[in-house]
């Protein structure tokens, strides 16, 4: 797939100029008629027979043809064809012929509208409960014409949130970085796009080698890593204003940077004399203060959301596992026993989870495991997968793949249940994905 | 911290190499022993003479058939030898190793998965880098450490600082001065074969010594 990239300026506009307002809440449904329900807790469910028909109005078929692969994508919607449709003549304010819908057997059904008001896109939409002949929700969103992207995925966000009980993820960005060239010569980029692939941009030019980018919990900043020839050094890039600043830390290896969660520092790894240990660094103040003092590999840190603990990659015991600190580096304990190789750990976003990279039998795997090392469960396994990032919702993880030896390494995503393993819609090379919170 | 220096005796690569190395040298033997008697086949008339002037290497001439008796005599009083010319290198009048530059001295060595301890053979080739080094006054290096693609990124890149430090440890434990050693590294970033299989990953797993400007 060919993706022609705009330039960063279409980006910052477009993350700048959004303010979705929720004008109206037309109407709730009444807890009467709420039986329709999708269950997302793990094992066997029967994705919610959906329909969205075409809404009417500017941009109108491709909202919902966006909000469709939204749906579609999660894993939890089958999303019917809009071929089957038996009724076409849909208006936003008038119920629809409920006995047609019921035909192609589809449980929900999502009529919506767009327009223009005061220079702005306005969308209505309503989501109806078929069988339950009873709206469950309406909603407006309003914006710039150019963020109608956007709308479509608070549109996607809304109805998955009535339908699941759980918030949504699609309204957020991703991080990562685009590789070009051979394997012998590979080209890193910074890039962003929107969780579905669209709107991609590039944030450097590819003279230095990008690692592993994450964004902070605001979603205005990205901490990166870029590999020259003489060493590795940590940036920081603020979205907004495109600007750039060196992470100024001691030494010339500094890598795998995250932000703690109040986005105030940045946690990495730092190398000296072939030691490798975990510093953090404040960016309001500068303060440096290292976190281990280990002969060891101590890499891959990661604050929890309550930024009480640190989760970590270190060979300290012979092996590589994964272990977990307090904030301030006391009580170290090792979290991962079993067999393999365990590194890259991530917490979810609520905290409870953890995911991580674990080798085994020439394989690797994706994992997560709950917070003190147990329940641990393989969501994905192929020749590398490598570097899992959570949805902003914890329902999601992504993480670049390499189906097999020698072939290149792309972003897939896989359900938090082990269910739904798919190819991220950008299909060009990428790796290290990083996955924002829901955008502001 | 102590970089656990240990000897591997059996690295199957380094047997592979070393019967490489024999193989290139007895080549190379061979190849000088033919060409320097060959003479041009001047009488022979059935060779093209305008194809080229070097002749394909022909057997050496046949040695005399009728003498097989072994004579000896005394050799004369052994002289000085020669101070060995340094200047005949093509490094120029600094280089006062034996070896042109770095690369003749290998750049690179090799190490096992996930380890970063020195084979014999890494060994050999940093006593001859660190010869090199301190015949080139005024020169400094940069030691990469490379990985294969079998870890975690972020991994990868304190496995490959481990092994550029292990290379600088021990060539500045043969004295070459550590302010004349940076070290990095590239972890599974940089690979130089691209093959996707244990004898790729082999090579990628590496510290190459650089020379800097």
């Amino acid at each position: 797939m060919t993706v022609t990239l705009p330039q960063f300026d279409s980006i910052k506009r477009a993350i700048m100029a959004v303010v979705l307002a929720v004008v109206a809440a037309v109407c709730w449904a009444s807890p009467a008629s709420a039986q329709l329900n999708v269950s997302v807790t793990e094992g066997h469910r029967r994705p919610m027979p959906i329909a969205i028909s075409d809404f009417t109005g500017p941009h109108g078929s491709a909202i919902s043809a966006a909000v469709r692969d939204n749906l579609a994508r999660s894993g939890l919607f089958q999303v019917q064809n809009p071929d089957s449709f038996l009724q076409r003549d849909m208006d936003v304010n008038i119920a629809p012929r409920f006995a047609d819908w019921r035909v192609i057997k589809t449980e929900a059904l999502v009529v919506g509208r767009g327009g223009v008001n005061a220079g702005r896109l306005r969308v209505e939409f309503r989501l109806w409960d078929v069988y339950g002949e009873s709206q469950m929700l309406g909603l407006e969103f309003s914006s710039t014409d150019e963020n109608w992207r956007r709308i479509a995925h608070k549109v996607s966000d809304a109805i998955y949130r009535r339908l699941t009980g759980e918030v949504g993820y699609f309204d957020s960005r991703v991080v990562f970085v685009a590789e070009s060239g051979t394997r012998k010569n590979r080209i890193k980029r910074l890039a962003v796009m929107d969780q579905d692939g669209a709107n991609p941009s590039y944030l450097t030019d590819g003279t230095e080698q990008v690692l592993n980018p994450r964004f902070n919990a605001q979603g205005q900043q990205i901490v990166y890593s870029a590999l020259t020839d003489r060493g590795i050094k940590l940036w920081v890039v603020d979205i907004e204003s495109g600007r750039k600043e060196a992470v100024d830390v001691p030494g010339n290896m500094a890598f795998a940077p995250r932000f703690t969660p109040d986005g105030q520092s940045i946690i990495f790894s730092s190398d000296r004399d072939g030691d490798t240990d975990i510093f953090i660094k404040s960016l309001r103040t500068g303060k440096l203060t290292q976190l281990t003092r280990n002969p060891a590999i101590d890499t891959s840190p990661d604050m929890s959301p309550d930024g009480r603990q640190i989760v970590f990659t270190s060979d300290r015991g012979g092996s590589t596992q994964i272990y977990a600190m307090n904030a301030d580096g006391s009580g170290v304990r090792r979290l991962t026993f079993g067999e393999g190789r365990y590194s890259t750990a991530v917490w979810s976003p609520k905290g409870d989870l953890i995911a991580f990279t674990r080798q085994l039998g020439g394989q690797f795997q994706i994992g997560v495991m709950a917070a003190d090392g147990s329940d641990l469960r393989i969501l994905a396994e192929a020749y590398l997968v490598e570097g899992p990032t959570w949805s902003p919702n914890g329902r999601v993880i992504m993480f670049q793949r390499e189906a097999g030896p020698g072939q290149g390494s792309s972003l897939w995503t896989v359900d938090v249940s082990g269910t739904n393993l798919r190819k991220s819609p950008w299909s060009a090379p990428g790796s290290d994905p990083g996955w924002s919170a829901i955008l502001p | 911290m102590t970089t656990a220096l240990q000897t591997q005796s059996s690295n199957p690569r380094h047997h592979v190499k070393l019967g490489l190395l024999l193989v290139a040298s007895s080549l190379v033997l061979t190849a000088c022993a033919s060409t320097k008697p060959a003479k041009p086949p001047v009488a022979d008339t059935t060779a093209p003479v305008a194809a080229n002037t070097e002749a394909a290497p022909t057997s050496a001439p046949a040695a005399p058939a009728a003498d097989t008796s072994v004579s000896s005599a005394p050799l004369a009083p052994a002289t000085q030898s020669p101070a060995y010319n340094y200047n005949q290198t093509n490094q120029g009048a600094t280089n006062l190793s034996p070896y042109a530059n770095l690369a003749e001295a290998g750049d690179r060595i090799f190490f096992l998965t996930d380890r970063f301890d020195l084979t014999d053979e890494a060994r050999a080739i940093l006593t001859r880098q660190a010869a090199w080094i301190k015949g080139n006054p005024g020169k400094r290096v940069i030691i990469a450490g490379n990985c294969d693609e079998r870890g975690t990124r972020e991994y990868n890149l304190a496995l490959g600082a481990r092994r550029a430090s292990a290379a600088r440890d021990f060539l500045t434990s043969l004295g070459v001065s550590a302010d004349r050693i940076e070290t990095v590294s590239y972890g599974k970033e940089r690979p130089i074969d691209d093959r996707p299989n244990p004898e790729g990953w082999a090579v990628n797993r590496n510290a190459q010594t650089i020379l800097l400007d």
